[in-house]
């Protein structure tokens, strides 16, 4: 992150420079904090907000139901780790706060199954069901993007049906071709180790 | 905006079928985060400080000839650069399109489909493998790298097709 600010920085002075705009960059630098302040606002409430209501979802068990339903075809893609094993328990639930967009309550979850997967794994290297775990939480599966839907609406936009149904394709592209990805790669470590 | 409320509404009467405190959970959720949002700030004006730079230097002017051959501004390709490393950056970047370009835009259904397409891949490798100590990651920051490169791609075909 560091590098990528201070390019950004950098290049964009040096621009400026080049092209002359330098003086108009300085007042956009020194509003740069209301800015700043301004998108923090709409961004802080909203996360305030729905944290609120996700404590709700976690508190009368909605998260712990999906996850009972839910929890078959999980174990599919975990053929490693035991169905009814306290771990499995965690990555269900965790799978299904990322899909309820629940993003802020599916972390300690995820980290907690992480955990005890590493308990069962015990090496420097990590499992095949490490791997593909993390790789779930990079292409999270949603189907309700709360937060982003959240901020449209704070520009005064309106979000269609369609567009979500366009949100949850995208996401559920991306989530297969993660999986498969992994278990090409999975096999292919296999064979060599063979 | 009437799934948000049909969203809520169905939390909400779940914790009331629960007979769930859904009021004092509501608090401890809000307030629990407060220690986050804090957090926060400080990345946010590093980022908008950076990216005002950037996008006002001129190279705007530059790019856009270019990029306007596909359909593409560079505020999209900044969100994509960042979406893999910062997740509030990016949302800021799409922030950005809304206000220039408009919400219910082309590029901001595209902005949109990006942000949500897949999650921060560095950011949440590092948070899950350095919570273990765990130094190797085996192949999951490439394949989550091509994951996001996937989503970009998928958004900008079906925001063209459409």
């Amino acid at each position: 992150m560091n590098k990528i600010w201070s390019i950004l920085v950098l290049i964009g002075i040096f621009i400026s420079i080049l092209t002359g705009s330098t003086e108009e960059l300085g007042s956009i630098i020194i509003n740069s904090a209301t800015d700043a302040f301004q998108i923090f606002l709409k961004l802080a409430l909203l996360i305030l907000f729905w944290n609120g209501i996700f404590q709700i979802a976690i508190a009368s068990g909605l998260i712990k139901n999906i996850t009972r339903l839910l929890k078959k075809p999980l174990a599919f893609l975990f053929p490693s780790i035991d169905k009814d094993s306290l771990c499995m328990e965690y990555i269900c639930s965790n799978l299904v706060a990322n899909m309820l967009g629940l993003g802020a309550a599916a972390t300690p979850l995820g980290l907690k199954a992480f955990q005890l997967l590493q308990e069962e794994n015990n090496k420097e290297t990590p499992s095949p069901a490490m791997i593909t775990f993390v790789l779930l939480n990079i292409s999270t599966l949603t189907f309700f993007p709360t937060t982003i839907i959240s901020l449209r609406s704070m520009y005064q936009g309106k979000t269609s049906i369609s567009l979500i149904f366009l949100m949850i394709l995208v996401t559920s592209i991306a989530t297969i071709f993660t999986l498969t990805l992994d278990r090409i790669l999975y096999f292919i470590t296999l064979r060599k180790k063979k | 905006m009437q799934i948000v409320v049909f969203y809520i509404l169905c939390i909400v009467l779940f914790a009331i079928w629960k007979k769930v405190n859904a009021y004092e959970a509501f608090l401890t959720g809000v307030e629990n985060s407060f220690k986050t949002i804090l957090t926060i700030f400080p990345n946010i004006l590093a980022i908008i400080f950076a990216i005002n730079v950037f996008l006002h230097s001129g190279i705007m002017e530059l790019l856009s000839n270019f990029l306007s051959k596909i359909n593409i501004i560079p505020e999209i390709i900044m969100q994509c650069i960042l979406k893999p490393i910062s997740w509030s950056s990016s949302l800021l970047m799409m922030s950005k399109v809304f206000e220039t370009y408009g919400v219910d835009s082309k590029l901001g259904a595209l902005s949109t489909l990006i942000q949500g397409g897949s999650d921060t891949t560095i950011y949440i490798v590092a948070l899950y493998f350095s919570s273990i100590k765990m130094k190797k990651t085996g192949h999951t920051i490439w394949v989550g790298i091509l994951t996001d490169i996937t989503t970009f791609i998928v958004s900008y075909l079906l925001i063209k097709l459409l």
